[in-house]
């Protein structure tokens, strides 16, 4: 198991000395960052490194640098600046190596944490700087707004009065290295897991995060955790199902959370709780859930109050679940141990989407070729109908942008997929087109609900989870080439994944391009 | 479907996306939401956005939506019980 070099975090209260010291107080409310993001990702990069260099830099977000990534969109020559491929960029060529963005909604951070120690232990990389990182303008407020998702008064995570949650930014560093580089704590497990239930909503009864903190739990070995480290959003469905999880899985662990105070920062929240939790681990001590003044959700578990407590030794379960039906854990503890698992990934099949029609390889070798009834313009794809990929009209069909039915329609075409199966986009452009048209709708002051989850690079994944029933991990890549791409998808073979549908997916401006590969060991 | 359902459903369609769907796919009796036409919790919230741009009519919270949006034939009824604000409907 990977070791934790190092750690670092920047929050309004300051470094994570200081903001352990503010969750310590109990109680208080998010601020944002001052300053330019790529500054903040790159002082914080440098504190956690301590003098060392990275080999690889890989960033968790959802948006990275928000407001340039806009300005871009609104530009002629739209290059994706701002964007999670270009800011992963900009630090690896500070360190002057590689750097790619891991993204899974708001839980962005254990999985990109799951693909820097998967890394590590395939000998593949021997210093990775993990970062979190997101700016949060009013594309997100007005969204959230929109989708009656904010608390007026404060962030109360798992408060029987809670009502939303409350927005704020955090930038975040964790130093993964191999075990035998110096001591603990340790990476101890990961894990990534679907609902493939509702887009924006958990599964009521927290059995989506269930299995995958079952999986990060049986990865780690450990059975009772000393602590869970929660997601704790604020908002009534989030608070309630994660909690059912935590009863399901480890319902003697005391539970806190951190977002009441920090805020929820979208997809750097998990590297920063990594951070956090490496502090905690360290002194033994933890702050309780920030805000929280009467306990009421659906679960029975161990709420700890406002203030710090001692910790009993062991293991600590952090959890983060995202649009899309997104989850991921990691599990930090004191062992290293569990080698690689060696084995042979093949390409069983792919799939190809073109203008006129779509090409396949199936698994039995038989090449197939077929026009689309309504085919696309030249060089971009047609609008992938619902009667045009599924064979019948769906009420819910028409929302989604064309990247998301580009996914179902691949998904479809290499089907049907394994349950427990990964499914990896690799996309730069991501959801620009729905960003646009959302971006607009901002500026106008007429935001529509039911655009807004689809301006995440990952929805696509989260729509074909949930109409191609596939519960394995889920996130896209941004920034990196198709043979690591590759690579990253034989590590979740490795990791007993039966199976990964890895998709290219570019469909925004022309040329699109629409591709997919279906591997297995 | 009557009249005033026909031009209801119409704006649900063309406000919520329903692609490849018209007003006479739409059971005016049948639930909008889960098993009838499908429609989920994102589609309520952006129900809610066009019943107040058409119709000048707030759906305060989503407690009230769920009654009001049980069917077009439902909503129809909601909306014209409801007093006409600065309607600016068509």
């Amino acid at each position: 198991m990977p070791r934790i070099a190092g750690s670092a975090l920047l929050s309004a209260r300051g470094n994570l000395k200081n903001t352990l010291a503010a969750l310590d107080g109990g109680h208080g409310d998010p601020a944002p960052l001052v300053g330019d993001l790529l500054t903040l990702v790159l002082a914080t990069a440098r504190e956690a490194l301590n003098g060392q260099t990275p080999d690889q830099v890989i960033l968790a977000t959802t948006k990275a640098d928000l407001p340039r990534w806009r300005a871009d969109l609104r530009s002629s020559t739209c290059l994706g600046t701002g964007g999670p491929a270009w800011l992963a960029d900009q630090v690896a060529a500070h360190f002057s190596c590689s750097g790619f963005a891991v993204s899974g909604a708001c839980a962005s951070g254990p999985l990109a944490i799951g693909v820097a120690a998967r890394g590590v232990l395939a000998g593949r990389w021997r210093r990775v700087l993990v970062l979190g990182a997101d700016r949060i303008d009013d594309f997100i407020t007005e969204g959230f707004t929109a989708l009656r998702a904010l608390d007026p008064a404060r962030g109360r995570p798992f408060d029987a009065e809670r009502a939303g949650l409350r927005l704020g930014e955090l930038v975040s560093a964790v130093v993964l290295e191999p075990a035998d580089q110096g001591p603990g704590p340790f990476l101890q497990g990961w894990a990534g897991g679907m609902d493939a239930n509702h887009l924006t909503g958990p599964t009521r009864d927290g059995s989506g995060l269930a299995r995958t903190l079952n999986s990060a739990l049986r990865r780690a070995a450990v059975t009772r955790p000393a602590l869970v480290i929660a997601h704790g959003t604020g908002t009534r469905y989030n608070d309630d199902s994660e909690s059912l999880a935590y009863v399901a899985v480890c319902p003697d662990t005391p539970v806190t959370a951190f977002k009441g105070l920090l805020g929820h920062s979208l997809g750097a929240c998990g590297v920063a709780e990594l951070a956090l939790a490496t502090a905690i681990h360290a002194r033994a001590r933890t702050p309780g859930c920030a805000n929280l003044q009467r306990a009421g959700c659906a679960g029975a578990i161990t709420l700890l109050t406002p203030g710090t407590h001692a910790l009993a030794r062991g293991p600590l379960l952090l959890a983060n679940a995202g649009f899309g039906g997104i989850n991921g854990a990691v599990v930090l503890g004191d062992v290293a141990a569990t080698p690689r698992r060696n084995l042979t990934p093949r390409r069983v099949a792919w799939a190809r989407l073109l203008a006129h029609g779509w090409q396949r390889q199936r698994a039995d070798g038989i090449h197939e070729d077929a026009p689309w009834s309504e085919p696309g313009d030249g060089d971009t794809l047609p609008r992938l109908s619902a009667r045009c990929v599924l064979g019948r009209v769906e009420a819910t069909w028409g929302r989604m942008d064309l990247p998301c039915r580009a996914l179902v329609a691949l998904g479809q075409l290499l089907g049907p997929l394994p349950a427990d199966c990964a499914i990896v986009l690799a996309t730069t452009s991501g959801s620009a087109s729905s960003d646009r048209l959302h971006d607009q709708a901002v500026r106008a002051g007429a935001v529509d609900p039911q655009r807004f989850p689809y301006t995440l690079p990952t929805t696509p994944i989260g729509e074909a989870s949930i109409r191609l029933a596939v519960r394995g991990p889920g996130f896209s890549i941004h920034g990196a080439d198709d043979v690591l791409v590759r690579a990253l998808a034989e590590d979740l073979l490795a990791d007993d994944v039966p199976g990964v549908l890895i998709a290219w997916i570019e469909a925004d401006r022309a040329p699109h391009s629409a591709y997919a590969e279906w591997w297995t060991s | 479907m009557n009249e005033s359902q026909q031009r209801l459903a119409q704006h649900i369609i063309s406000g919520l996306n329903l692609e490849d769907l018209t007003p006479a796919d739409i059971d005016p009796q049948a639930p909008l939401f889960g098993e009838g036409l499908g429609l989920d919790s994102i589609d309520a919230l952006e129900l809610a956005v066009i019943v107040e741009r058409q119709y000048g009519v707030r759906i305060p919270n989503m407690d009230i939506g769920k009654q009001a949006f049980a069917s077009v034939a439902a909503l129809d009824t909601f909306i014209r019980a409801q007093p006409p604000k600065s309607a600016s409907a068509t």
